[in-house]
């Protein structure tokens, strides 16, 4: 294959990899600074694609309704999560609670669905920036906006008192407490903002791919390998490691054979977790056993 | 000290008493079950009784704290090391019994280093990935492993469904007799002391990377054991054996029946035998929702009694006089 | 306390309400069960519900009895193979002791092994390779092995290739895109065409969660081949397709083994991307009316309720229903009950080609294969049309190859 059939697969890989990067740096941020283990994550990205096909195509919402009631609805799912099952702060019930919870939502999706794949059926123009090389224009779009939310995401961190606020607690819950912060009402809003960068994905996805229940799981163990090949906490550079992710299949694909695209993916997953746990770009080595 | 026959003492306690009677009505009904030749009470049956052999596999690991999400691999790797042993190598059965723990062994010695290399969420990541693996190759390896559709076992291998019954029953109260014995044994000593506090056992001596490996050895060929069962159960196996269902399935008999407990997976098959019943009594199409029932109840029990449903049978103070 | 009282009655109740069963009616004969578990839910329900349409039809035409005991058609689903398991010992318990495949057959094999024991009559639409493991006087294969259709789809490949594109098989150049779900299928496909002296120039099996198909179709851009093999299943075959037509590339030739390619989803997706592209099936409704009694009125029937075509899946449960039919109708309706009578008919049966709705003869060999259901149709799209092109005695349509858009 030539130079240029490399540089389309290599192209295509990053735009993809932004929105993985955008849901996985949510599902990072969660992780590393609130301290939580989301196993229901890969299920709510995919209830998001649900919500986005039906409040689209079957119910015909404008598409401004649409984005908020998804938003909405993860935020809502967000404060319940952290109301019942983020209350104790034992990990395995954390755990064992998420992945509960990841099986009642494929499970009443799949009920009331059914698992026949939806697609949003957009046919997408391609922008040839040569007669060989091509990239999707949706597939551009969505990157510009995941870098872009993920920018505004930066911003709100470290520019406004809420974002501050959330950084104090996060980095020391007690002396944050003792400058009259109030810590539950912050995390709760950490916490909503994360799931509606779930929604934001969600969305995202639908207008990119197809969707069926069990997609989910598959978008989970991607989160997990790119947040901890970016290290958990590190949001940018989950963002990088999404870009990452995204290319090295597609060149799997292309060079080795479509075949061994997911063996190899998650034996490089095992290894990075056994050689470089707390991340290929962070250089903090005190995460691992910390936590 | 309690100077009373132990006897008196035993009746005197009523929630040890509701056990016992409650055990008693199990085994009469257990060897009850067979003299109807109810297909469907005996299917029921010996899927209880391989995921209480499984509830107690997870518990062996639980001693020392490992927390097996991907339990499920184990017990692939039996069910596909007998099968393709049978199948492509045309081997004996016992040829088949030992692929399948020769490679749990090797999966468990892996998870064991890596366990003491890393812990808490990063260790569960390690593990998803080792399991996602697995999984996949067994996906993609076609001419190995059949692929998704999988490989049929041999007709000759086929045995009625009686002969199935005993063998799970013998299972089950085998892997509860090793697991008591092992509880017991110094070695059970040693793997409750690495959960407990891994650095004072490491300062006393004790050798914490080795414990922690020989406990996933134990669980998982147990794990595998079971998985060779259930290779003649099934008669025709594929991929699904490494999914996530099956794993949630044992985390849940033995996190909802109790982990520090033999009767723990006991109690949790109770939930197992309920999943059997409503999806045996309603119409497929409402299968889902059986899993939701039992993923809320999952939750529940997590959130309310982590100390899971044997904890009812023991008064509060009694674990720590008992197991010290 | 009270939680395990709770406990005990819990158990007890359910214990006995596995042990009430109905108890049989007097007088006239009760309706005879034939049962039927197939996907209505699950990841392909489509073919579930042709299956179910095809079946329900089949009994209307027979007007809802044979020699006077009337049908009661069951149809479970069975959404994975777990569930058509437990769906299958649920229906053995209400008495079902009759039953044939529905879409897909993801448990059949392990019925094959315990339908003797059960003394249940099971007729297999099933293709799988290892289905049949031994003698049974139970189980019966009538439908096709898989590497008969694989193998049967090289072979029309290699002669396509030869009359069409006029090429030798030594200078014929496959490319294979499946994906790992329905890779079996393609396994005896690949040995044949290798061993009739083509050349596979490319295989990609991926994932079947694939979802970004650009690296597959840009190596498939890059590879010089004369007839694109896609073994697809609509979660992938439907983004695949559509990728392919964004990126403004063509097969030169495609011609399919089934599956998603025989769906009218496929045609769906608009006629540019699915004119011209063929695919093998086994029996289809579209071939000439006059090689098969009664299926002009199945097509215009199906039609008339459906509102579409019918395709093979219909029409394999419709002729499942006829050949019990045709077993029935030789044993006296008092006796049916005697399941071991009507395995004991169905092994001797002999029904030439052209009798029965799928065209397929039924005799089957000494393992319960069935030797006459070795017909395969290859069809072609034409403006969301199926039609057949292969054989010359069944086909409706002149074939189109490569097709000029």
């Amino acid at each position: 294959m030539g130079v240029t059939a490399y540089i389309s697969i290599i192209l295509n890989g990053m735009l993809t990899g932004g929105v993985y990067g955008l849901f996985s740096s949510a599902f990072t941020f969660q992780a590393g600074a609130l301290n939580f283990a989301n196993f229901s994550y890969g299920a709510f990205i995919m209830l998001s694609m649900y919500l986005t096909y039906y409040t689209i195509a079957v119910w015909h919402l404008p598409v401004a309704a649409a984005v908020a009631l998804i938003l909405l609805i993860n935020a809502a799912f967000g404060i319940l999560l952290r109301k019942t099952v983020l209350k104790t702060g034992n990990f395995g019930t954390q755990i064992l609670c998420t992945m509960g919870i990841s099986m009642i939502v494929i499970n009443g999706v799949s009920f009331f669905c059914s698992s026949y794949p939806r697609d949003l059926a957009i046919l997408e123009k391609r922008l040839f920036l040569h007669p060989e090389i091509s990239i999707g224009l949706i597939q551009l779009g969505c990157f510009g906006l995941a870098a872009a939310i993920l920018l505004g995401f930066h911003l709100f961190l470290t520019k406004t008192w809420q974002g501050i606020a959330i950084r104090a607690v996060v980095q020391n819950r007690e002396i944050a407490a003792v400058f009259g912060i109030n810590t539950s009402h912050i995390l709760d809003l950490a916490f909503s903002l994360s799931c509606c960068l779930i929604g934001v994905s969600g969305i995202m996805l639908m207008v990119m791919f197809p969707v069926t229940p069990v997609f989910g799981d598959y978008l989970q163990n991607l989160a997990f390998i790119v947040c901890i090949s970016a290290g958990l906490g590190n949001m940018w550079g989950a963002f990088f490691s999404g870009i990452f992710i995204g290319v090295v299949p597609s060149l799997i694909m292309a060079i080795l054979g479509a075949r061994f695209q997911d063996p190899l993916l998650y034996l490089l997953f095992v290894l990075i977790l056994l050689i470089r746990p707390y991340g290929i770009f962070t250089k903090n080595k005190n995460v691992v056993r910390a936590f | 000290m309690n100077l009373q026959p132990k006897a008196l003492a035993f009746v005197r306690e009523p929630r040890k008493l509701i056990g016992a009677i409650l055990l008693l009505s199990a085994v009469i009904l257990i060897l009850y079950i067979p003299v109807t030749k109810n297909r469907r009470l005996m299917t029921i049956g010996i899927m209880a009784f391989m995921y209480i052999a499984l509830g107690e596999s997870w518990n062996i690991g639980a001693m020392t704290g490992l927390f097996s999400i991907a339990h499920s691999a184990f017990f692939g790797l039996g069910v596909y090391g007998i099968t393709i042993t049978l199948t492509r190598f045309q081997g004996p059965v016992i040829a088949g019994i030992l692929a399948g723990l020769i490679l749990n062994i090797i999966l468990a010695v892996i998870i064991g280093g890596i366990s003491s290399k890393l812990s808490g969420l990063y260790f569960t990541m390690a593990l998803i990935g080792l399991s996602a693996t697995i999984y996949s190759l067994s996906v993609q390896w076609v001419s190995l492993t059949g692929g998704s559709s999988g490989i049929s076992m041999p007709r000759a291998y086929l045995l009625p469904k009686r002969t199935l019954y005993f063998i799970a029953l013998g299972i089950a109260v085998l892997s509860m007799i090793f697991y008591v014995f092992l509880r017991r044994s110094k070695a059970g000593t040693c793997f409750v002391t690495t959960r407990e506090n891994p650095s004072l056992a490491a300062a006393l001596g004790s050798n914490v990377p080795f414990w922690r490996i020989l406990s996933t050895v134990l669980s998982a060929s147990m794990a595998g054991l079971c998985g060779s069962f259930y290779a003649f159960h099934l008669m025709s196996n594929n991929s699904e054996v490494f999914s996530g269902a099956y794993s949630l399935k044992i985390m849940m008999v033995s996190i909802v029946g109790g982990i520090n407990s033999v009767w723990g997976p006991v109690l949790g098959c109770l939930l197992i035998i309920m999943d059997e019943y409503i999806r045996g009594s309603m119409p497929s199409g409402l299968a889902p929702l059986s899993v939701v029932i039992y993923a809320l109840i999952l939750i529940l029990m997590a959130l309310v009694k982590p100390a899971g449903l044997a904890s009812f049978f023991e008064k509060p103070g009694d674990r720590h006089a008992a197991k010290n | 306390m009270k939680k395990i009282c709770l406990f005990l009655v819990g158990i007890g109740v359910v214990f006995c309400g596995c042990q009430a069963k109905g108890g049989a009616e007097d007088g006239e004969l009760p309706p005879f069960r034939i049962s039927m578990i197939t996907t209505l839910t699950g990841a392909d329900p489509f073919g579930g519900a042709e299956y179910k349409y095809g079946a329900e039809l089949a009994l209307e035409h027979m007007g809802g009895e044979i020699n006077g005991r009337k049908i009661n058609l069951v149809i479970a689903d069975g959404p994975n193979q777990d569930a058509t398991i437990s769906e299958f010992e649920r229906l053995y318990n209400d008495g079902s002791r009759c039953f044939f495949s529905g879409y897909g057959s993801v448990a059949d094999r392990t019925f094959a092994t315990m339908c003797d024991e059960m003394e249940v009559l099971y007729l297999s639409l099933c293709w799988d390779y290892d289905l049949i493991q031994g003698p049974s006087d139970y189980f019966f294969r009538t439908s096709i092995r898989v590497d008969k259709f694989s193998g049967g789809l090289a072979q029309h490949c290699i002669s396509i290739g030869r009359e069409y594109l006029g090429k030798e098989p030594k200078d014929l150049r496959i490319a294979i895109i499946t994906n790992s779900a329905v890779e079996p299928i393609v396994v005896p496909f690949e040995m044949t065409a290798r061993a009739l002296g083509a050349n596979i120039v490319l295989k990609e099996s991926y994932p079947v969660q694939t979802k970004d198909f650009v690296p597959i179709i840009t190596k498939l851009m890059n590879t010089e081949y004369d007839i694109l093999v896609p073994f697809q299943i609509t979660m992938d075959g439907n983004p695949f397709q559509k990728k392919m037509y964004e990126m403004g590339y063509t097969p030169p030739v495609t011609i399919a083994g089934g599956i998603f390619y025989d769906e009218p989803s496929f045609a769906d997706l608009g006629n540019e991307i699915s004119n011209g592209a063929i695919s093998l099936s086994f029996i289809n409704p579209s071939i000439k009316e006059s090689a098969v009694p009664g299926l002009a009125r199945f097509t215009a029937d199906f039609e008339a309720k459906h509102g579409r075509k019918p395709l093979t899946h219909a029409l394999q449960a419709y002729a499942a229903m006829f050949l019990y039919k045709a077993v029935l109708e030789q044993v006296d309706p008092s006796q049916w009950e005697d399941t071991k009578l009507l395995a004991d008919t169905v092994k001797a049966l002999d029904i030439e080609y052209g009798v029965l709705p799928w065209y397929w003869g039924v005799k089957f060999d000494e393992l319960n294969n069935n030797v006459r259901s070795d017909v395969l149709l290859l069809n072609q799209w034409v403006d969301g049309d199926y039609r057949c092109i292969f054989p010359a005695e069944l086909a409706t349509r002149e074939a189109r190859i490569p097709w000029i858009r």
